[in-house]
């Protein structure tokens, strides 16, 4: 699937430059479409998603048939009253690795638009994701809850080669791990999604970060970026 | 191509069949669950499948962890396919699940140590041949062939795999592979996973059209369909055997099944094959050299290779290898690639450094900003093992010469990596005048490499160009040797031209056309600064004259709206303020207002009077909030210009640097853009930035401050689990005895976090590291 499905929305860009109503000049407006359009150009956007069943018999929730439970109280918390959950993740692939590498040697400018609008995107092929798990719960009468990811809160961070592994991402989608459990491609996400009856009272964050149990010692936060920064 | 052979088909799938859970380590059940997997295996065997795939695919001790020894898991995942009657037993060696540098944090080292202990358990256990497969990465697939063929006899069947746009997740066609693998030894290259048969067909085209070795399938049961959020796969087993059928016809001779495939699948697969034979296949000889993202094919074409990568003579270079912040040069190899290089010619022979670890470690960080295949470029034996080594690709080695002493340490090496080899027309007695002796020794090596193993096509002559202002008479004989090398021995040839015109005015006139002149001779690669807009001229003209260039269809594009000179768009209204145009980060006009500048005051008043003041008003409205962050960087970009016009021109000691500042990502992380952008702004105070990237060992790190007399180390780290780096760095520095200060940043840390951690400073943003850097040094 082509980077070219997708649009990169500008105002998201400048978000996540820390934009905060400074006086645009041309230059660097006209800087920001045109790193949009090569992020667009080199991304090979892709995901993947699979739905389980939940087994809260531990009391803790384990992704039925997986051997796979997930840790923390915030997940647990998470997913109360679900019924199934879906695990997805997403990436823009290893394109946009190299030609950000490249870009860093001749403008660190370029480097960091080029990454707020890898950033932009990354989260635009999440949210389609998303919402083709929004539309299968939808059609089994179900509600969604946010996009729930380890290292949110205190589900940690560990636990990410089993989220990954329970839906093959590195098959399908290579993604792969360094020992330190940070995503390669980097502009990548995973994360969990609850799937309730109707009226279970589920929140429905806007942007996670509104909702993330994190916010407050958020690492990436801090620079200015969302979690995939 | 001799006979058939039949793979058996997935694994996975049937063993998910029979109850095994998603996520688990299936090769666990080798030892748990032997009699489930045995019976998967029977079944392929009474399917008809020659070779039976055993059950090890990801039974290395990094996906293992505590779960199990390699060793154990091998032996008993050998020993069942062996049970279950496998005629062959093939060791399944997919990927290690964790990605190579420069992508990733793996080191090549790493990442073969642990192929090589699955490969020798496999040996051992008594497997008939190893299967490399499901690899998105050419150099992981490198390290596992290598780890087969330096440990055992066996032979290696290497398979990759592909996405519906015909690349691998790192990018890499299936063209590349095939040359790439076939070159560096594999007995058979093919496809597997990811795509079903229709959609692997044409892609296997493309290994067939470049494979030296057999060519090897095993597609999916079509594509994985998801929409129910479950994991499907739809081709039936007469439709597989079909299409499997058709690429049999086209020249593949090794088939099986990956994903979602079953017995039936391979059983009317069998079928297939018993009712042909194999197909007639012609196997290409070409010159071909690869990276991982490109290929060059010297069939009827000409490639010009860049040769800016090299000390000898340039000052920045020899500077960027002694302290390994080697970023000048891998600008200078994206300039030589914008300008048009085909490869680049890599050397970095200086007395004083380690040159085997510093050209591996350059040609490293040279693959993750260029396509562009290497030439590997030493006189060093031991560095050119090194660099080819870790090399994703098929590079050439410069050089090899007619010196039996020459020949014996570097054919092997070439042979070793699949590389291609420059062989120059010298010998033990120098370079011969006459063209019938440079033809000779010629002769001699394109021999001597035969008798090594590598074909003729990989063999590149350089006839030497030698001085025609000391003597005239040779020019000639180097064009007629090129000639004569061309048509006697067939084979291409490589020469680098600007030797020529040494000692003469306008050198460039006379390399321009000595290289036209070559060209005509038969010459294939001319080794040149692609930066001369004159030589490229030649090139793409060339080009046209050879054929080359169809329809003259470059050419054309590239020249006919060529501007006759470049302007600056600046007219004599616009801001001459330097304090203005640092503000308004406008590039174009700011090298011309520090020319004016310099005509009216020295340097270093240049640089403390008007350019730092301009990058401090911008860190001013930063802090403000009158300006975001790229604005603040597009000024010091802009002032970083102002300084490079002050250094070009300045004379030797007239622009003092402020102190040399180091600064790495640390070992583990690959986060570099707060790093970078740290290094924009303190390049902006006058400061000396040795960059030594990201990922970086302690150890080099405190090597460097140390060499370097380093009063200022800057660490970043964004990762919670990366900042126990960190603190061993620090560590590391302190029990060396470096002089130095330290300064952290990164988003984990905070103030508290980096005082644990040992560091001097807490540098919350690029501003701040500035100030820390004042201190430290001394000045405003």
């Amino acid at each position: 699937m082509p980077g070219s499905e997708y649009s990169i929305d500008k105002g998201e860009v400048l978000r996540y430059l820390g934009h905060r109503g400074q006086a645009l000049t041309p230059e660097l407006s006209g800087l920001i479409d045109e790193i949009s359009a090569r992020c667009l150009e080199s991304a090979r956007p892709r995901y993947c998603f699979q739905i389980f069943p939940l087994d809260m018999s531990s009391g803790a929730p384990a992704l039925a048939g997986t051997g796979v439970t997930l840790r923390g109280e915030d997940i647990k918390k998470h997913l109360a009253g679900a019924e199934l959950a879906a695990v997805m993740a997403a990436t823009l692939g290893f394109e946009v690795e190299r030609a950000m590498m490249r870009l860093s040697q001749r403008s660190a400018t370029a480097e960091v638009i080029f990454n707020a609008a890898c950033t932009a995107l990354i989260e635009a092929v999440s949210d389609r994701c998303e919402g083709e798990i929004v539309e299968l719960a939808r059609q089994r009468g179900l509600v969604t809850s946010y996009r729930y990811s380890p290292g949110y809160g205190d589900f940690p961070l560990e636990q990410q080669p089993d989220v990954l592994g329970v839906i093959d991402a590195g098959t399908r989608l290579g993604i792969t791990l360094t020992d330190s459990m940070l995503m390669l491609p980097k502009k990548s996400v995973s994360a969990i999604i609850g799937l309730y009856p109707e009226g279970a009272g589920v929140r429905r964050g806007g942007s996670s970060c509104e909702t993330c149990e994190n916010r407050e010692n958020c690492e990436f936060r801090k620079e200015g970026f969302g979690c995939n920064g | 191509m001799g006979e058939f052979t039949l793979f058996d088909g997935g694994m996975g799938t049937e063993l998910q069949k029979r109850g095994l859970v998603a996520g688990a380590l299936p090769e666990l059940l080798n030892l748990n669950e032997p009699d489930i997997v045995r019976a998967v295996h029977r079944s392929y065997v009474e399917a008809g499948a020659d070779v039976i795939t055993a059950n090890t695919f990801g039974a290395n001790s990094k996906k293992l962890g505590d779960a199990g020894t390699v060793e154990k898991v091998v032996a008993a995942g050998i020993r069942l396919a062996r049970e279950a009657g496998a005629k062959r037993t093939a060791l399944d060696i997919g990927p290690i699940g964790a990605l190579l540098a420069p992508m990733g944090t793996l080191s090549f080292d790493e990442a073969y140590g642990l192929f090589r202990e699955v490969v020798l358990a496999g040996a051992r256990a008594g497997a008939d041949l190893v299967i490399i497969e499901t690899m998105s990465d050419l150099l992981e697939a490198k390290a596992a062939l290598l780890a087969v063929k330096e440990n055992t006899d066996l032979p290696a069947y290497v398979t990759m795999t592909f996405m519906a746009d015909g690349r691998t997740f790192l990018g890499t066609g299936p063209a590349v592979a095939a040359a790439t693998l076939s070159a560096l030894g594999a007995d058979a290259v093919g496809i597997n996973c990811s795509l079903g048969p229709e959609e692997t067909e044409p892609f296997i085209a493309e290994v067939l059209r470049w494979a030296t070795v057999p060519v090897i399938v095993q597609p999916n049961a079509g594509l994985p369909d998801a929409t129910s959020g479950e994991t499907i796969y739809h081709v039936t087993p007469e439709a597989f055997a079909k299409s499997v059928g058709r690429m049999l016809d086209m020249g593949v001779t090794v088939a099986g099944g990956c994903c979602g495939t079953t017995p039936e699948h391979i059983r009317l697969l069998r079928r297939e094959m018993d009712a042909r034979r194999p197909a007639e296949r012609e196997i290409p000889r070409r010159t071909v050299l690869t990276s991982s993202q490109r290929l060059v094919c010297l069939d009827g074409s000409v490639a010009v290779i860049g040769e800016r990568i090299n000390p000898t003579g340039k000052k920045k270079i020899k500077a960027a290898l002694r302290s390994g912040s080697f970023d000048y040069i891998l600008n200078e190899a994206i300039s030589q690639e914008e300008a048009g290089a085909d490869l680049l010619d890599v050397n970095a022979g200086l007395p004083e450094i380690d040159e085997p670890a510093t050209l591996r470690r350059l040609v490293t960080s040279l693959q993750a900003v260029t396509p562009l295949p290497l030439q590997i470029d030493s006189s060093d034996p031991e560095a050119l093992d090194a660099a080819c080594r870790v090399y994703s690709g098929k590079p050439v080695i410069n050089s090899v010469n007619g010196k039996e002493e020459s020949l014996s340490a570097i054919l092997p090496i070439a042979k070793k990596y699949g590389a291609a080899v420059v062989g120059l027309t010298l010998d033990e007695n120098g370079i011969p005048d006459r063209a019938e002796d440079r033809y000779k020794i010629a002769e001699k090596i394109v021999q001597r490499a035969g008798e090594y193993g590598i074909p003729r096509e990989d063999v590149l002559i350089d006839c030497l160009t030698l001085t025609v202002s000391t003597n005239q008479a040779l020019a000639r004989e180097t064009l007629e040797a090129v000639e004569l090398v061309t048509r006697g021995l067939g084979v291409k040839t490589v020469l680098g031209v600007s030797n020529i015109s040494f000692g003469l005015p306008a050198r460039e006139v006379i390399n321009a056309a000595f290289l036209s002149a070559a060209f005509a001779k038969g010459l294939t690669m001319p080794i040149l600064n692609p930066m001369s807009r004159r030589y490229m001229d030649a090139v793409a003209a060339w080009r046209v004259l050879s054929g080359e260039d169809v329809s003259s269809e470059r050419f054309i594009a590239s020249y006919v709206n060529l501007p006759e000179n470049k302007v600056p768009s600046t007219s004599p209204a616009e801001p001459v303020d330097i304090t203005q145009i640092v503000l308004s980060g406008r590039k174009l006009l700011i090298e011309d207002a520090v020319r004016a500048a310099l005509r009216e005051r020295g340097p270093m008043e240049v640089i403390n009077e008007l350019l730092i003041p301009a990058i401090n008003a911008a860190g001013d409205k930063f802090e403000r909030g009158e300006f975001f962050l790229p604005q603040l960087m597009a000024s010091a970009e802009t002032v970083k210009l102002g300084f490079d016009v002050i250094r070009d021109g300045a004379k030797s000691g007239e622009v003092t640097s402020k102190g040399k500042i180091l600064l790495a990502t640390v070992k583990g992380d690959i986060h570099d853009i707060g790093k970078n952008i740290v290094k924009m702004l303190l390049s902006n105070y006058g400061y000396e930035i040795l960059d030594l990237g990201r990922d970086v060992p302690p150890e080099l790190i405190v090597e460097t401050a140390m060499r370097e007399h380093i009063r200022l180390v800057g660490l970043s780290a964004l990762m919670t689990t990366t900042v126990k780096a960190m603190a061993d760095t620090i560590k590391a520095l302190r029990e060396a005895g470096a002089e130095c200060r330290i300064m952290v940043g990164g988003a984990v840390l905070t103030p508290e976090y980096a005082a644990l951690v040992g560091a001097d400073f807490y540098a919350r943003d690029a501003q701040e590291s500035a100030r820390i850097a004042a201190e430290v040094f001394g000045q405003p």
